[in-house]
């Protein structure tokens, strides 16, 4: 049972190690297993050979053809899980926010004083 | 074969088939309208940004031919640089669209007479105003009155927000002294309804005609429109979800199946009398197709303007080159649409596409130079109607009830092409004047033949055309065409409103002409 566990805690973190170089998080986002829960992506690949592989050793993600393995596995299944994180949501917004705390916005209506006069009417 | 009977039959419950569901439904008649596709719980379709973004690539992918569902059909578009984009289901493409509302120009109904191009309507703006302004009210559109490119539009609900990238851009056309409007956008209809989200022909009209008690059938798929020996159309026989054929006796039939759908029904039904498809004496069904091509140009301007948020379909508009100017060396003319860029799972889909995004170190620096920071403007070609662009059946590949699909042969004419790359260019020109780092530039855009009009004209005689001024066939009095495929021209405009208020107007016509069909 003991030798069951450690194989899957040794999965576990081989995978959050391949999943967080590949979204490794910036000032606002955070890494990927800090915003999904790394159950949800071992449930969606558990019969890939990656998974087996994993429960062995480490892969080495320097070797090229590792890493556009993990790529082509995982790449949009992990992309969806992030982006749909409600962490994730939330730290696009504060960006937002942040980003655009300078950034200032004319009166619609002003800008548009400008059309009325230099357009002519629609052509009947 | 089981039968069944009905007043009135509606053929699609998309924009045009809902819109006259509910205005005939008020009748003391029996009403009953055929989907082939499923009814598909609201919650599916009204997805927030980031479930949109995903079903986009699932089960609400706008390709047919990629979604392959049991209520699709195979349309063919290999002799064509556009492909078809359509939906099948209660509700049609509307699950799918973005909600932008604008209206024709009265122009665009005298193309012939105004500009010696395309076909004239048989009737002009102002007689569909009424049913612009009704249909305007039932959809809760958005906007703001006085455009001086329109006539007066009156009632609209409180315009959108342009955003930063809308502010950025109504600079720079001020700049150039072009033209610009908010648009106008379908955002609610009814309180109900949680405001910014836009409403489906679901929403806004089959819910109120099911509660007038119309019967929808969905997973009802027509094969065929049955006629009598004296051109008079006695019903359809139809598919069920079981695939059980049925014939459904009708005293009016509406076809409301789309620009592709309607000639493919019409053709289908082809018998001794018509063997070359009903309703096509003069030789016109399927002939004529417009696509309204579109072209692309992005603007970078390398820094965060949260351009993916705002209008589902389009924040403002230009329609500076919608006319007829005789030195840019083209008829007619183009919208110049500001949409929203894409959210960040889109984005990084399209910078694979280009290889400019890799996980790893650089994943965000990558995505964060394109996400919210580019401007997408689209360019929405008014096509001009052409005998060689037409739809025909493809026997060779059938649907799921063993009815032929669709083959498009469609080729751009050199006034398209001209009206493109004109567009193109001042697209840069406007993205150069407001100050936009990088542009990129494409079209036609091949994924992007969801307006698909003028397969089944209108027109005085069954000499030249499919139909008369009320969508009624000339080869059968009591069938009826209500979509966008009566269409004499197309417009540079999306077309839904002026499909929901032709519609409405043809449906008008029949319940003040009932007796005419209908001994009750």
């Amino acid at each position: 049972m003991s030798i069951k566990l450690n194989k899957y805690s040794l999965m576990k973190n081989n995978l959050k190690l391949i999943l967080n170089t590949m979204i490794p998080g910036d000032g606002y986002m955070p890494s990927f297993t800090k915003a999904v829960k790394i159950e949800t992506i071992i449930k969606k690949f558990n019969k890939d050979k990656l998974y087996l592989d994993l429960k062995k050793k480490q892969i080495n993600l320097d070797k090229k053809e590792n890493w556009d393995n993990c790529v082509k596995i995982l790449g949009n299944d992990i992309l969806e899980a992030y982006f749909t994180s409600n962490s994730v949501i939330r730290a696009l917004n504060l960006r937002k926010k942040n980003y655009l705390r300078n950034v200032k916005k004319e009166s619609m209506i002003k800008l548009l004083e400008k059309v009325k006069y230099t357009k002519k009417n629609f052509r009947k | 074969m089981k039968r069944e009977k009905t007043d009135i039959l509606i053929i699609g419950t998309g924009a045009s088939g809902a819109a006259s569901a509910w205005n005939l439904s008020k009748l003391n008649l029996k009403i009953t309208c055929l989907e082939q596709g499923p009814l598909i719980d609201k919650k599916k379709y009204s997805f927030n940004n980031v479930n949109r973004e995903i079903n986009k690539y699932k089960d609400f992918n706008i390709d047919p031919n990629q979604r392959k569902f049991d209520s699709d059909y195979s349309i063919n578009s290999n002799n064509s640089p556009i492909s078809i984009a359509n939906y099948n289901a209660v509700g049609g493409s509307t699950l799918v669209y973005s909600g932008h509302y604008p209206r024709f120009h009265p122009s665009d109904f005298n193309t012939k007479k105004i500009d010696n191009i395309g076909s004239n309507w048989l009737f002009n703006y102002y007689d569909l105003e009424k049913y612009y302004n009704l249909n305007d009210k039932m959809v809760g559109v958005s906007g703001l009155t006085g455009d001086p490119a329109y006539p007066k539009i009156n009632n609209l609900l409180p315009p959108l927000d342009i955003g930063y990238s809308g502010n950025l851009l109504a600079k720079a056309f001020n700049k150039l002294g072009w033209h610009w409007w908010p648009s106008y956008s379908a955002v609610k209809s009814s309180k109900k309804f949680k405001k910014g989200i836009r409403p489906t022909a679901v929403e806004i009209y089959l819910n109120k005609a099911v509660k007038n008690g119309v019967i929808i059938k969905p997973n009802c798929r027509v094969l065929k429109i049955k006629m009598s020996p004296k051109n008079i159309a006695t019903g359809v026989i139809y598919s069920n979800k079981n695939k059980k054929k049925i014939f459904l006796e009708a005293s009016i039939i509406l076809l409301a199946a789309n620009g592709i759908g309607t000639p493919r029904v019409l053709f289908n039904s082809s018998n001794k009398k018509f063997p070359n498809g009903l309703g096509n004496s003069s030789g016109q069904l399927g002939k004529n197709l417009m696509l309204h091509p579109l072209g692309y140009v992005e603007g970078n301007f390398k820094r965060f303007l949260a351009t993916n948020e705002g209008a589902e379909g389009c924040a403002l508009y230009s329609h500076e080159f919608y006319e007829t100017k005789k030195k840019r060396g083209f008829k007619r003319g183009y919208t110049i649409q500001l949409l929203k860029s894409p959210g960040p799972l889109e984005s990084f889909h399209y910078l694979k596409k280009f290889k400019k995004i890799k996980f790893g170190k650089s994943f965000f620096k990558n995505l964060f130079d394109y996400f919210g920071c580019t401007i997408p403007l689209a360019i929405i070609c008014e096509d001009i109607p052409d005998k060689n662009n037409y739809v025909q059946l493809d026997h060779k590949n059938k649907d799921s009830s063993g009815m032929p699909g669709v083959k498009i042969n469609y080729k751009l004419s050199k006034n398209t092409k001209k009206m493109l790359s004109h567009g193109v260019n001042q697209c840069k020109k406007l993205f150069k004047t407001a100050g936009a780092k990088e542009v990129i530039s494409f079209g036609p855009v091949r994924n992007t033949g969801w307006h698909l009009v003028g397969t089944a004209k209108m027109g005085t005689s069954k000499k030249n055309s499919v139909v008369n001024k009320f969508g009624q066939c000339h080869d059968a009095k009591n069938l009826f065409i209500i979509d966008s495929s009566i269409f004499p021209s197309s417009s540079g405009v999306n077309i839904t409103s002026t499909i929901q208020a032709v519609s409405l107007m043809i449906s008008d016509h029949i319940k003040k002409n009932l007796t005419k069909f209908i001994n009750k």
